[in-house]
Order: structure tokens, then C-alpha cells, then sequence
């Protein structure tokens, strides 16, 4: 679970944005998963398992505190690298950041963790066709924010 | 997969990209593909363009990965801190 720490601690910042947040959530999934662990079998998906815990604790979290995901202009982090590179990736991650939560959450689990569709399906509970669906969709919705701030000229 | 009738009909051919940048055509889709890049700059530039996208969202929040982990989330696996840091507890 150590070596899964990294990628759910992305997971949770990059759809909640406050860091603490996101680490109080990944942390009431670690203690969730140890609690389930009896239930987990060995030699299955364990990420994928993860993945669906942190995501069901985000979800009765956000319920419970009735608070939507926050969208913010800031980048999450700071970007190295060259210039160029740093503005399109900063354009890319505001393009994600006005994504809807459904789409972020296919975006995170296929395009980032490059989980295949069969996982990224268990772990939102929904069939693979929706998945391709609404991931196509974001892509599409990403490209066409890139495409209109490119033409406002605007960053 | 039908055949373009244009090029430009940007959803199907951007779905088709997509799938072509994931391994995920069939032999046959991916030769079509590859004439319609051969012979098309616009659309070879379409893939150059996706690819970069699908890069760039690749290594969307790398940086968080980098940062060192949370004590409380070491302590909630019941790692021991001793070895972790110098700093008491």
C-alpha cells in the first residue's frame, strides 16, 4: 500500500484542491483499506481496489460536508522545465480544472494512472462503454477550451 | 470504422486519433489511418497536436508524486517514523 500512497494522494489533490483535504481523505482510506484488508484477495488489482476505496471516501466525505469540488484557476503546482512546455502543460491542467467531477475522475484513472477501461470501470462502478464515453467527452472538452483560449490569445 | 469524408469532421477523426495514439486499431484501421496522415498534413499535424495533449496529460500532477509522504499517512500504515526522520515525535 506504501508504493500507492503517491498516485491516491495525486488522485485526491488533483480533484480536491485544498492539500490537506486531500491528505485527510487518503488517510481515512488507508485506515478503510486496512480494515477491509481481510476482504481484499490476494493477487487482484490492489490499485484498482484503492482507488475505489479513496473514491467512496471522497464521495461521503463531500456528502457529509455538502461542499462541491472547488475549481480554481491556480495550477497545482509549479511546473519545471522550459518555457514552452511549462505554458502548455499550465493549459492543459486549467483545462482539467474546469472539467466536471465525472470527467476528472476518467481523465485521473485512464489518462493519468493509465489504468486500462476494465479497472477504471470497477473503480466507478459504472459499464466501460460510459467510460469511454465520458472520456471521450473530456477529451473533447479539453480541446476545445485549449482551442478557445489559443485563439483569445489570452493565458 | 467508415471511411472520412472529410478530414476535418473533427469528433470522428479526433476519436480515431485517440484510439490510434492507444494501440487500440485494428491493422487495417491503422494503415488507413497512416495513408490519411501520409497524404494529409493537416491531419498529421491533428496527431502531433493529440499526441502532445495526451503527453501533457500524462504528467498532470507529477510533482505531487515527487513530495515527500505525510508523516500521518506513514503512521496510519503503521510505519515506524524512527527511520523517516530526524525530527522527534
Amino acid at each position: 500500500m506504501l508504493d500507492e500512497l503517491p498516485r491516491l494522494r495525486r488522485y485526491a489533490r488533483m480533484l480536491v484542491r485544498d492539500s490537506a483535504r486531500a491528505d485527510d481523505l487518503v488517510q481515512e482510506c488507508l485506515v478503510r483499506a486496512i480494515a477491509a484488508l481481510k476482504s481484499f484477495q490476494p493477487g487482484t488489482n490492489m490499485r484498482a481496489w484503492l482507488f475505489t476505496i479513496l473514491r467512496n471516501t471522497l464521495y461521503n466525505e463531500t456528502k457529509k460536508a455538502r461542499r462541491s469540488v472547488e475549481q480554481t484557476e491556480e495550477p497545482v503546482s509549479a511546473i519545471s522545465g522550459g518555457q514552452e512546455e511549462a505554458l502548455a502543460m499550465r493549459d492543459v491542467q486549467r483545462a482539467f480544472d474546469h472539467l466536471p467531477p465525472i470527467q476528472k475522475e476518467v481523465v485521473l484513472l485512464v489518462a493519468v494512472e493509465g489504468m486500462e477501461y476494465e479497472d477504471a470501470a470497477a473503480v466507478l462502478g459504472v459499464p466501460v462503454g460510459t467510460v469511454k464515453s465520458r472520456l471521450s467527452r473530456a477529451r473533447q472538452d479539453i480541446r476545445a477550451f485549449l482551442e478557445s483560449h489559443r485563439k483569445a490569445g489570452g493565458k | 470504422m467508415t471511411q472520412y469524408r472529410s478530414p476535418m469532421a473533427s469528433e470522428t477523426l479526433d476519436a480515431a486519433i485517440d484510439d490510434y495514439l492507444a494501440g487500440r486499431l485494428s491493422a487495417e484501421e491503422r494503415s488507413r489511418l497512416e495513408a490519411l496522415i501520409d497524404e494529409n498534413p493537416e491531419v498529421r499535424h491533428r496527431v502531433e497536436t493529440l499526441q502532445s495533449q495526451e503527453e501533457a496529460l500524462r504528467h498532470l500532477g507529477e510533482d505531487i508524486l515527487d513530495e515527500p509522504l505525510p508523516d500521518r499517512l506513514l503512521e496510519a500504515l503503521g510505519l515506524d517514523l524512527e527511520d523517516e526522520s530526524d525530527a522527534g515525535r
